[in-house]
C-alpha cells in the first residue's frame, strides 16, 4: 500500500474537508470523525498538522490490514489524488 | 455452538491448567476462583449458547486461542489509563474491563479519544456491573487474576500478541440509526447535561425531551464517518432539569434521536457480518439491549458474551455489540 508522504496535502485535506467516504475500518471511521471535530474546534495550523499526522500514523500502523488498504485507496481516489 | 457458561469448579480447573481466560460473573463466584492468568468483571447477565440468561452461579468464559503467542495481564488506574494504547502490542489486541461508575470509567469515557495512539490498536472490552436490583447498593468490580485482587476502581487489561500473518479485526453491530428529527449538539462534554442546542437554538435538554415525549429507551446517535455511535439516556432529573447519560456527549458532535426499531432480534440478525460469526472470538452486548428487547431466553443469531454496563470498541459505547475476530492475511 502506497501511503502518501507526510508532506502530502492529502492528509490535511482529509481532516479538514467534510467529504464523506464509504469506510470499512472501524478505527478509521472513529478516528477521522474525532480529528475532524478537533480541527473544527481548533483550526490553527498547528492543530491541523497534528491531526493530519495522527491520521497518517494510523495508516502506517495499519497498512497490512485489508480494510485499511481499501479505505486509503478509496480516500485517495475520491479525494482526487489518484 | 460451543458452551461458554461454566460453573465455578470447571473454571477453577481451567485456571489451574494455565489457560488464559477473560471471565464475567457475579462477584461472589469470581471471588472464589484461584489465582492465575485471568481477568474478570462482575455481571450476572450473559448471552449464552441457549440465549440470554441471568445467573449468579455461572461464569462466562472466553479463552484466548492457541494462536495467541503471548498474553500479559495488567492493571491501570484513572491516572495511568491514558497509556492503554501506547502499551498495546504491535500486532494483537487488548481486552479491557472497567467497573461501572468508577473514576477510571468516567475518565476513560471522556478522555480516551485524546490518549496517545488512540485507535491504533484494537481495544475491546466492557464496563462491569451488578444485578439491576442491586444498582446503588453494590459496587461493580474487576478482578486481576494473577493476584486475585478485586478492584472497585481501575481497569484490568489482557494484552495479546498475534503471530505474523494474522490480525485482530474489531467491529460493532449497532441496530440503531439516526432518526430524521432535530440535530442536537451540546456546549460541553459530559455525562450530565442541561443545555443543548436543538437545530442551533439554545434549549434545556430535559425540557426538550419532556415536550417531545421522546422515547428514552432509544439512544442519541452520532455519525462517526459511517459508524453509528450511541449515547443512552439513563434518567431525567426533572427537578434540576438535567439529563443523566450512560456515556458522555461531546461538544460540537451532532446527535439525533434514534429512529424506532422493530423486533431487536430480527434487526440484530440482519446486521450480522456477511462472513458469518464462527470466527468471532469475543463479543459483548449492552444491558439496555438485554432489558429493553427482553433478550432473556432469546438467542441473538448465535452470538454469545457478557451483557455489560457499557461496551468498549476503541472508546466507550452504549446499546451496541462489540466483537473481535482473529483473521488471516
Amino acid at each position: 500500500m502506497h501511503i502518501p508522504d507526510a508532506s502530502s496535502p492529502f492528509w490535511i485535506s482529509a481532516v479538514t474537508s467534510e467529504r464523506t467516504y464509504e469506510l470499512e475500518f472501524l478505527a478509521m471511521k472513529i478516528l477521522l470523525a474525532r480529528l475532524r471535530l478537533a480541527v473544527k474546534q481548533d483550526a490553527s495550523p498547528e492543530s491541523i498538522q497534528k491531526c493530519a499526522h495522527e491520521l497518517r500514523e494510523l495508516f502506517l500502523k495499519s497498512q497490512h490490514l485489508p480494510k485499511a488498504q481499501n479505505d486509503l485507496k478509496r480516500m485517495i481516489q475520491e479525494g482526487g489524488m489518484s | 455452538m460451543n458452551p461458554v457458561l461454566y460453573g465455578l469448579d470447571e473454571v477453577a480447573q481451567r485456571i489451574t491448567t494455565g489457560a488464559r481466560l477473560v471471565l464475567a460473573g457475579d462477584e461472589a463466584v469470581l471471588s472464589k476462583l484461584p489465582k492465575g492468568r485471568w481477568i474478570g468483571g462482575t455481571i450476572p447477565y450473559f448471552m449464552g449458547a441457549d440465549g440470554g440468561v441471568m445467573s449468579k452461579d455461572l461464569i462466562h468464559v472466553t479463552e484466548l486461542p492457541a494462536s495467541v503467542e503471548t498474553a500479559s495481564c495488567t492493571t491501570y488506574r484513572a491516572d495511568t489509563i491514558a497509556r492503554v494504547y501506547a502499551d498495546a502490542p504491535a500486532n494483537g489486541f487488548s481486552i479491557i474491563i472497567i467497573p461501572a461508575a468508577s473514576p477510571t470509567h468516567l475518565s476513560f469515557a471522556i478522555n480516551a479519544p485524546t490518549y496517545e495512539g488512540f485507535a491504533t490498536s484494537p481495544l475491546i472490552g466492557w464496563i462491569s456491573g451488578v444485578h439491576v436490583d442491586e444498582i446503588g447498593k453494590r459496587r461493580a468490580k474487576v478482578f486481576f487474576g494473577e493476584t486475585g485482587e478485586a478492584l472497585e476502581d481501575g481497569a484490568v487489561v489482557m494484552q495479546a500478541t498475534l503471530p505474523a500473518g494474522t490480525y485482530a479485526d474489531l467491529n460493532i453491530i449497532n441496530i440503531f440509526s439516526q432518526g430524521d428529527g432535530d440535530t442536537i449538539t451540546f456546549p460541553e462534554d459530559g455525562f450530565i447535561v442541561g443545555d443543548a442546542f436543538i437545530n442551533g437554538e439554545n434549549t434545556n435538554f430535559a425540557d426538550y425531551i419532556a415536550a417531545r415525549t421522546l422515547d428514552t429507551r432509544l439512544p442519541l446517535v452520532a455519525n462517526y464517518c459511517g459508524a453509528m455511535i450511541n449515547i443512552s439516556i439513563q434518567r431525567i432529573d426533572t427537578a434540576n432539569r438535567r439529563v443523566h447519560l450512560y456515556a458522555p456527549v461531546f461538544r460540537d458532535v451532532q446527535y439525533r434521536h434514534a429512529a424506532p426499531v422493530g423486533d431487536y432480534v430480527r434487526e440484530f440478525t440482519g446486521h450480522l457480518p456477511h462472513d458469518g460469526i464462527d470466527s468471532i472470538f469475543f463479543s459483548c452486548n449492552c444491558i439496555l439491549n438485554y432489558l429493553y428487547s427482553e433478550l432473556e431466553g432469546r438467542k441473538t443469531g448465535g452470538i454469545t458474551g457478557p451483557i455489560t454496563f457499557g461496551e468498549i470498541a476503541y472508546q466507550l459505547l452504549n446499546q451496541t455489540m462489540a466483537y473481535l475476530t482473529i483473521r488471516s492475511l
